[in-house]
Parts: structure tokens; C-alpha cells; sequence
């Protein structure tokens, strides 16, 4: 399986660890992502204001350096790990499609560019992993036990729902997945609530309030580890535990920081971080024996 | 004024405000509304009474434009998408809407948080 790859600016800057970890599981279940060497940025928010076009250019130009690479890679999926590049793209890309005259009106402005003929299909980590989890499980080589993993999905890859990875109102893609390599998932139904996003920078009061919610019914449910996939989520509810007067015994990672060190891919992940999964998840070497053997 | 307003409100969103029954389904489900004094559904009210106080509506810069209220109104008057017309009405005029030596942690905080906030702050 080959895809094109946007990274996106904030996991070449601020999750460095989320993307290491992404493309190493990816390349182990035999998915070859292949970084776009121009990209845009993607503007994080999908402009809502009809008549603001401008706002759309980044990511249009992405989705036809993507074309043009499409045709020498021989793919057409454009992978993102990131949920608000995926939102912006994926949402830009179904614009172009369904509105024919903005599209127009977006090419007049840059005549230097190929047209767009919306053959590229834009898809988040979370569809690839889902898609080959045959593959995932073959490889597993640690298993989590009884700990309890609770998965956040923040808002960006559910809503709208029109581009959303899942059902918007009871997301359980990444339970699933989890459930099927074996991992005891807690349920979480603040999972899909907004933990409060950009307003950390001007507003951190409404970001501490709603990730504490999230956070604490985790915790209340047994979780000792909650998995998100988006890096400014992951920001704030650390920062969110931070504030809390009496500790919290739970940790926030990216759900493939957890998927690494199932599949034993130690060299993409801090010795902290496998210092920490070696105490939270008891190991039974039994079981872990019993699946390779089924594999 | 307001009628210019509002009128500008309809063409940007590509909403009908008239067509909200008040249900209050947004405010249910917003994720933020407890830190808006003025409620994403009293907004659509405003809006259809015409009496379009920008002054008055500040709590569209709370609106994180999560698309919660979007993806369940039932009458796709879609509060969300309003609010980012409302926002622009302002922002159009040159005022921003965010003072950069006021943010905290800018240094730490994911570059994503800092362009989505200028996105929806800045003109």
C-alpha cells in the first residue's frame, strides 16, 4: 500500500514523537507514506464564510502538488496524521467538488497551476490502521493486559459529519481497533467533547474546565492511559493535569506511541515513555505467546 | 444598520436565521456555552429581531466553531456557520480581535493552536 504524505506544521515542530511514531508503525504493517517534498499550510480551520475564498488557497495548492505527484507515485490517497490538516483538506476537497464556480473563481487566481481534476482522496491514520488490522495484529508482540486505555477523539476528524471517520455521535473506530489487538478499552462519553482547542493560548480557564471533564471521567472509569491523535488535545489535557490540585494517575499519549510499543518498535519511543508502559501494563508472557502462535 | 447587518449575515453565511425555531438545541450542546453570557440560540434571536449589536455579541469569539451545533441543528439555520459571518462582519472592519502580547505559553503551545487562533481572530 503506498500514499502520499502531508505532515503539516505542528508535527514537524511540536509532535515530533507522534509523527516518528505514526510512520514507524505504518512502514511495520508494510504502508509506505511518501512525503510531499512542497507543501501549504493547510490554514488549521476550514474558512466558513462563503465569499472567503483566499482563505482555501493553501490547501487547494496542496491538493494539486498532491495531484501532480499522484500521477508519478501511482497513488491517489493523501494521508494526514494530523486531524485539523485532515479537516481543512478533506473539507477544501469536497468544496471544490460540489461548488464548481468557487473552484473557478479559485484557478482564475492562480493560472499557474494545473487544474484540479479532485482525484486525490484525502484520509486520516486512523481509516489506514482500521483498514490493516490483519497486518497490526500479526505483529503484535506486546499485549496491554488489564490496564484500562481510553481513547479521546477531539472534534476535527468527526465533525462535520459529512467528512467525518465515524459516526459523530458514538465515534468507535479506535475502540474497536484497540479492542481487537487485545486492549481493555475504558469508555469515555466525553470523548468527542471539545477540550477547549486554540483558546489555551488567550483562554486557558475554558480549556482547564472542559478537559477536566474529559479527563476526570476517564480517570473515574478506571483509565490509566488515554490515547488521542491530535497534538494540541494532547497539549492541553497535560497542561489541564498540571492545574489539578490532587494528582491524577493517568497519562496522555498518541494512540500510536501505544501501537509502537505493541509492536515492539522500541527505537521510535523515549525511554521514559517505555519505561512508563513496562510498569502500566502488566505483561503475561503467556498470552503473548499464545498471540503469535494464533498468528 | 441592522438590516445592512443582517443582510450581510445571510449573503456570507448562506443561512437563513428565520428559519430557527429557538429550540435551543445549540446551547445544548455547545461545548462552550457556559462561558458565553449571550447563548449561541439568544445570537439567532438577536439576528432575526434584527437588533444586531456587535458590542453586544461577544461571545461569538468564544465559539470554537466545533461543529457541534452544525451537525445537530435541525434546521440547518447552523449557528456555527452564522457566528464565523457575524465574526467577519467585525474582522472586515480591521478590528481584530486578539492582542498577541497577551497570549500565554505562545512559546509552547502547538503552532497549530496559534494559526487556528489568528484564523479565527485576525482579519
Amino acid at each position: 500500500m503506498k500514499l502520499l504524505y502531508y505532515p503539516g506544521c505542528t508535527v514537524k515542530r511540536n509532535a515530533i514523537e507522534y509523527e516518528k511514531s505514526s510512520l514507524a508503525v505504518l512502514e511495520k504493517i508494510g504502508v509506505n507514506a511518501l512525503e510531499l517534498d512542497k507543501w501549504y499550510c493547510c490554514g488549521a480551520l476550514y474558512s466558513l464564510a462563503i465569499d472567503d475564498l483566499m482563505k482555501h488557497l493553501g490547501a487547494v495548492r496542496t491538493l494539486i502538488y498532491a495531484q501532480k505527484k499522484s500521477r508519478e507515485e501511482n497513488t491517489r490517497d493523501l494521508l494526514t496524521i494530523c486531524p485539523m490538516c485532515f479537516n481543512v483538506l478533506k473539507r477544501v476537497n469536497k468544496m471544490l467538488r460540489e461548488e464548481p464556480e468557487k473552484l473557478e473563481t479559485i484557478s482564475s487566481f492562480m493560472d499557474e497551476e494545473e487544474p484540479y481534476k479532485f482525484n486525490i482522496n484525502v484520509v486520516h491514520i486512523i481509516e489506514v490502521l482500521n483498514k490493516k488490522i490483519d497486518e497490526l495484529k500479526k505483529n503484535i508482540i506486546r499485549n496491554t493486559g488489564d490496564t484500562g486505555v481510553s481513547v479521546y477523539y477531539g472534534c476535527t476528524v468527526l465533525r462535520p459529519k459529512e467528512i467525518g471517520i465515524d459516526n459523530p455521535e458514538d465515534p468507535s473506530i479506535i475502540e474497536n481497533l484497540l479492542r481487537k489487538l487485545g486492549v481493555k478499552v475504558v469508555d469515555n462519553p466525553y470523548k468527542s467533547m471539545c477540550c477547549g482547542a486554540y483558546h489555551i493560548l488567550d483562554k486557558p480557564e475554558l480549556v482547564y474546565n472542559n478537559s477536566k471533564t474529559i479527563v476526570e471521567e476517564a480517570y473515574k472509569r478506571g483509565a490509566k492511559v488515554i490515547v488521542t491523535i491530535c497534538p494540541l488535545c494532547l497539549y492541553n489535557l497535560r497542561k489541564t493535569i498540571e492545574t489539578f490540585d490532587k494528582k491524577v494517575d493517568v497519562k496522555i499519549i498518541y494512540l500510536t506511541e501505544l501501537l509502537a510499543y505493541m509492536l515492539g518498535l522500541d527505537h521510535v519511543l523515549d525511554k521514559e515513555l517505555i519505561d512508563f508502559f513496562n510498569t502500566v501494563f502488566i505483561h503475561d508472557t503467556k498470552i503473548n505467546n499464545s498471540m503469535r502462535r494464533e498468528a | 444598520m441592522s438590516n445592512e447587518l443582517y443582510r450581510k449575515i445571510v449573503e456570507i453565511s448562506g443561512r437563513n436565521p428565520y428559519l430557527c425555531y429557538q429550540c435551543g438545541t445549540c446551547t445544548a450542546v455547545c461545548p462552550v456555552s457556559v462561558f458565553m453570557d449571550v447563548k449561541p440560540h439568544q445570537i439567532i434571536r438577536y439576528i432575526q429581531l434584527k437588533r444586531i449589536d456587535l458590542e453586544k455579541l461577544k461571545s461569538i469569539w468564544t465559539c470554537l466553531a466545533c461543529m457541534a451545533c452544525v451537525d445537530r441543528c435541525p434546521r440547518h439555520v447552523d449557528p456555527g456557520i452564522i457566528f464565523e459571518a457575524v465574526r467577519n462582519l467585525v474582522l472586515r472592519r480591521g478590528e481584530d480581535a486578539v492582542d498577541y502580547f497577551k497570549l500565554k505559553d505562545l512559546d509552547k503551545v502547538p503552532t497549530m493552536a496559534l494559526i487556528a487562533l489568528s484564523r479565527k481572530m485576525t482579519g
